[in-house]
């Protein structure tokens, strides 16, 4: 006769299940924080409207006794005009699920709690990516034409050029469609869910055969319905201003909260193309364009972790070891453990959203978020959770919709520089 | 609602760009919209408001191998009208080569690192760093 094992008395053992739900995706948003925790500005109306002086009287000059006065002159204006960015987010579970996991016994935390808070989060982390935007909601560029199967070639993410982790911002489950750059128009019958990420980072997969008339260099933006016929249906120029349009020469927002930046070059950011290898020289250029064309004070530097990394490598050679840690040689820096490295005393902060090869000098003193609504769950007729369905279409469940209407904004583009195309060596990620 | 960038529309106002490197293979980014030279293509119908936006941004500053920083595209036959309003070398078509040992494209004379890099030996022996120290060297391994 054979004993008793674990295997013949499982029908008797319990599980034993330790704790909550774990997080593992991280929920680090920086940039955007320092918008966030900056007072909200007002918004009404049809949007904020400011006027700035964009150039000077030149009706001035030394003269001679009894000669000639310069003719008058006149101070030269333009109007600021920032419209509201509307974000809305929507998810829903069945009543069935929602009882079932109601208590500590039943499940690990309550479906309707988890959905809810999770559907906050989740939008926070594709502000974290849309701070860095230009507004044009770009995930990636379309890289060849993908014909009509079901791979999908993409680069530029973000719709920052570079051949790396094109499909850096594209997720699972996510609804997307297709834009052509030159018109903005929509590809059409092109909306398609993204049913897998490979890790490669190059392509995405989709979820049926991709239209035909897909093409390279298309834009991929988020779609908000099935079967989308009209471009104003998706996100496609709708999401919030980033720092690649508010700290810009034009490159990618050539008229910015409607002042014209080819008429207006003071409301142009100094920016540094195709920079190569960091340099301090390079940094520090930044930052006297900035202080030289708009008084600027760089308070901030924001790069992603690949261009920290090029940063630390132009000290490599000059690093050297106190004779005390020959013992404990310890070749890291302070980043290693979360901290903050500086340049000449400015912290440089890093964000997993930013752009490879890009770094953000900021003054931040002029940084502004425009608020209609801070986030909140819809509500006017006081129900936050809205049954599903009526009549023959009535289902026993219940959904939400969060939204987040704001807009960013900086009054001094010109304090602020950026250099682009940095020599940096990037490891695929991708960004959940 | 479509939104046209005013860097993409066909009109009236168009003139053709010229790669003066007479390469192609180059990508300029204006508006968020890309105009993209081919390797070997060097010319291509732009409009106005593109040329007067280049002529004041470094994008497409190149280094030459005489030392000069110029704008690597031009304007074959400009109105008067764009050179009053961009600068007279907007219509200097002529041929230049790349500088292509530039650290940096930007208007620098370079950068150079302060000093060659350093490989630091491991597991010297305890002699050996004696003997270095000896040599009067003042930094183990170097």
């Amino acid at each position: 006769m054979a004993g008793q094992d674990t295997a013949s008395v499982s029908d008797i053992l319990k599980r034993y299940y330790e704790g909550g739900i774990r997080e593992l995706i991280p929920q680090d948003v920086k940039a955007l924080k320092k918008f966030e925790d900056r007072d909200a500005s007002e918004w009404g109306g049809d949007g904020v409207h400011y006027p700035i002086r964009i150039g000077r009287n030149q009706g001035v000059g030394y003269t001679a006794e009894m000669g000639s006065i310069p003719p008058a002159g006149r101070q030269r204006y333009a109007k600021v005009e920032i419209p509201m960015r509307f974000m809305h987010g929507r998810g829903q579970f069945s009543t069935q699920a929602m009882k079932a996991s109601q208590g500590a016994k039943a499940a690990f935390a309550p479906v309707m709690e988890q959905e809810m808070d999770g559907l906050i989060r989740d939008m926070s982390a594709d502000r974290g990516r849309v701070i860095f935007g230009d507004g044009r909601g770009v995930l990636a560029l379309v890289n060849g034409d993908p014909g009509t199967g079901t791979t999908v070639t993409v680069d530029s993410p973000g719709g920052f050029a570079g051949a790396i982790n094109g499909s850096r911002f594209l997720n699972q489950d996510a609804l997307i469609t297709f834009v052509v750059p030159a018109t903005g128009a929509l590809v059409a019958s092109a909306d398609e869910t993204v049913s897998a990420v490979p890790a490669a980072g190059t392509t995405f997969t989709a979820s049926t055969a991709v239209a035909a008339a897909i093409a390279d260099n298309d834009y991929v933006v988020r779609c908000n319905k099935v079967a989308v016929t009209d471009v104003s249906d998706t996100s496609y120029a709708k999401e919030a201003m980033g720092l690649a349009g508010l700290i810009d020469d034009g490159t990618y927002v050539a008229t910015l909260h409607g002042v014209n930046r080819t008429t207006y070059p003071l409301f142009s950011s100094t920016v540094i193309a195709t920079v190569g290898a960091l340099s301090a020289d390079v940094l520090q250029r930044g930052i006297d364009l900035a202080e030289q064309r708009g008084g600027g004070s760089i308070d901030t530097i924001i790069g992603h972790q690949s261009t920290r990394r090029a940063y630390m490598l132009l000290m490599d050679d000059g690093r050297r070891y106190m004779g005390t840690d020959l013992r404990s040689p310890d070749a890291g820096t302070k980043a290693a453990k979360g901290g903050t490295l500086t340049f000449g005393g400015i912290e440089f902060m890093t964000d997993k959203y930013a752009p490879y090869g890009t770094l953000f000098g900021c003054d931040t003193t002029s940084w502004r978020r425009y608020v209609e609504v801070a986030g909140e769950f819809m509500n006017e007729d006081g129900s936050i959770l809205q049954r599903l369905g009526s009549g023959s279409t009535a289902q026993d469940g219940f959904e939400f919709i969060y939204r987040i209407w704001d807009n960013f904004h900086v009054e001094e583009p010109n304090t602020c520089f950026r250099l682009d195309g940095i020599t940096t060596t990037v490891v695929v990620a991708h960004i959940d | 609602m479509e939104t046209i960038s005013p860097f993409a529309v066909q009109g009236t106002h168009m003139f053709t760009l010229v790669d003066r490197a007479l390469t192609g293979g180059a990508e300029i980014i204006v508006d968020g919209q890309r105009i993209v030279f081919r390797p070997g293509e060097v010319e291509k119908v732009v409009s106005r408001a593109l040329i007067e936006w280049l002529y004041q941004v470094e994008q497409q500053m190149v280094w030459t191998v005489d030392g000069a920083y110029v704008q690597r595209f031009a304007v074959k036959d400009p109105s008067p009208d764009l050179i009053a309003t961009v600068g007279p070398e907007v219509a200097d078509c002529s041929p230049i080569e790349l500088d292509t040992t530039r650290i940096e494209r930007s208007n620098t004379t370079g950068f150079a690192r302060s000093s060659a890099p350093i490989t630091i030996p491991v597991n010297v022996p305890i002699r050996e760093l004696r003997d270095r120290q000896a040599a009067g060297s003042h930094i183990v391994g170097a």
